[in-house]
């Protein structure tokens, strides 16, 4: 909600006419196509500093396109002209890189996917605190593209079960989590940081949830990536996938009672997880080569 | 970023989000009373073991009133959550003993090999329609003797789902020690038997003090005292009626 807010925001606020001057006005002959005169329509805000204001709106790579809002006036503030620029990955002055503005931080997404590896780590309370789900989509798509390696194809699935579950968890851990303190008028900004506040009056906030439930999901993805050379259907492939299943079931309820501050609730927190990651177990052992094998017996017994 | 407009802007985008979000809170905060529904997720490892234990084996459990904390100015103050005392319900196991029931149904159809995805959304529907039933006939007994406080019909929603946990043993053990035949022949059935009696009387303790009230703390002596006997022995058998026949009904209608 956080990425998203900003942006509404932004738009209303006077980027409608920027909005409507984007698309014409870069192929129009304005000081779009490398004249660097800066023409003043619009000279009030600069487009180019509420680019770099806004990180994780997305908007900065075009939205310097007319210079000819840019506030700021004495540079010539525009692009460099010239064959070698327009293939060139350079942008406007002061452009925060693309990672950055997208919210994707893989040092933070390394750390956080070595915590979850390592079961013998101490969870850090504030380790979510950025909830970015970067992370988790790319092991989500991992986890479709292994399963497609073994034949099956079941994005659908996988979405499904993967928002259905994480609206469910979402709403029963922030209820068993511990209520925030009441704010009061001396708040100061560590507390804004602590607790941002769910619906439901808890630390965990959907993006939190769904952010912690991505990451853990990492030792299935690597069991399904075994699935694609050997057949899960038999003995090995079954201990394997409770292997992997009791390790995201216990590095996830580490995770959420950390960054729930629950304390003594961890078998409670770990049964629904355990539950939703069976659910993506299943799709490991019923989708790799030699499944049917299962079935095949069930009718023959 | 050094720009004055652009900070007015920050600004103004930033309370209208916070605008915007207070705004939700509000109306969602109308509908779903999240510090009440909190009270009741407030559990803790050995409180739910021990409740499980004791919606099997209510036989020797001992003091079965709720402890209540007073308030400071000494009136009769909040229960005290379930992390603290046995008695008190929850909502964890019965929502969990939901989800888990309706799974393990679905899961034992599959290895019997009766297994359509429909199934899945037959047995939530009609474990849904169960609870559905069972709170409305509840809400209609309180209507009918006049037992209206704001929190017990969670009290009850909550005590009315320990049964899935006794549903829950009976289909599991009869499908280990059946053989697949499910909860026909003797074992299933003295399962069955066993797990009603055992939520019945887990159910007739605990609801004595949700829907009995203390005399004490009732009403003044005299002719009033003749209306509350009788209240009290309709009270008394509603109670019974509940627990046992209605219970027995439910109970059936989902194990079989």
């Amino acid at each position: 909600m956080a990425q998203f807010f900003p942006q509404n925001a932004q738009s209303p606020y006077g980027s409608s006419a920027q909005n409507l001057q984007f698309y014409p006005s870069s192929y129009s002959t304005g000081p779009v196509s490398g004249h660097t005169t800066p023409s003043q329509a619009y000279g009030a805000y600069g487009s180019g500093s509420a680019a770099s204001a806004y990180p994780g709106a997305g908007f900065g790579a075009g939205f310097g396109a007319p210079p000819a809002v840019s506030g700021r006036m004495g540079e010539q503030g525009g692009l460099r002209t010239g064959w070698l620029a327009a293939f060139g990955t350079e942008g406007y002055d002061g452009e925060p890189p693309l990672l950055e503005e997208l919210g994707v931080n893989f040092e933070h997404i390394k750390f956080k996917t070595l915590t979850v590896l390592n079961p013998l780590a101490r969870i850090d309370q504030h380790i979510m605190d950025d909830s970015d789900l970067a992370g988790p989509m790319l092991f989500f798509l991992l986890f479709g593209t292994f399963l497609l390696f073994s034949g099956k194809v079941h994005f659908g699935y996988i979405y499904g079960l993967a928002l259905l579950g994480s609206v469910s968890l979402h709403i029963i851990l922030s209820l068993m989590s511990p209520p925030l303190p009441s704010t009061t008028e001396t708040q100061d900004s560590h507390d804004h940081t602590d607790g941002s506040g769910s619906h439901f009056s808890s630390t965990l906030t959907f993006p939190r949830s769904a952010s912690v439930l991505g990451y853990c999901l990492l030792p299935l993805v690597m069991t399904s990536s075994i699935g694609i050379l050997v057949p899960m259907d038999g003995p090995l492939g079954y201990v394997l996938t409770t292997a992997a299943i009791v390790w995201c079931t216990y590095s996830s309820s580490g995770m959420f009672c950390a960054v729930g501050r629950m304390k003594g609730m961890r078998g409670l927190v770990a049964y629904p997880l355990a539950l939703f990651y069976v659910g993506f177990g299943i799709m490991g052992i019923f989708s790799s080569r030699g499944a049917g094998k299962l079935a095949a017996k069930a009718a023959g017994a | 970023m050094t720009d004055p407009t652009a900070q007015m802007g920050f600004q103004v985008g930033k309370s209208a989000m916070m605008a915007g979000h207070d705004y939700v809170e509000q109306n969602f905060n109308r509908y779903v009373n999240v510090s009440a529904l909190k009270h009741y997720f407030n559990v803790s490892n050995s409180y739910v073991l021990n409740k499980l234990f004791l919606v099997l084996f209510p036989w020797r459990h001992k003091p079965w009133s709720r402890q209540q904390r007073l308030s400071p100015n000494g009136q009769e103050g909040f229960f005290l959550p379930p992390r603290e005392d046995i008695n008190s319900p929850d909502m964890y196991i019965p929502v969990m003993a939901f989800v888990t029931y309706i799974l393990l149904e679905t899961l034992l159809a599959g290895l019997r090999g009766a297994f359509h995805p429909e199934l899945l959304g037959l047995t939530a529907t009609t474990a849904f329609a169960v609870v559905i039933i069972e709170i409305l006939g509840l809400k209609f007994g309180c209507y009918l003797l006049s037992i209206s406080n704001e929190s017990q019909i969670l009290d009850l929603v909550a005590y009315s789902g320990y049964k899935f946990v006794g549903i829950i043993v009976t289909i599991f053990l009869s499908e280990v020690l059946n053989g697949g035949r499910g909860t026909g022949g003797w074992i299933g059935w003295s399962i069955f038997t066993y797990t009603f009696l055992a939520n019945a009387l887990f159910l007739l303790r605990s609801l004595k003090y949700v829907l009995l009230p203390e005399n004490s703390s009732d009403n003044a002596r005299g002719a009033s005292y003749t209306v509350a006997r009788a209240q009290r022995n309709r009270r008394t058998q509603f109670l019974f009626i509940y627990s046992y026949v209605v219970q027995l009904i439910f109970m059936w209608v989902l194990s079989r």
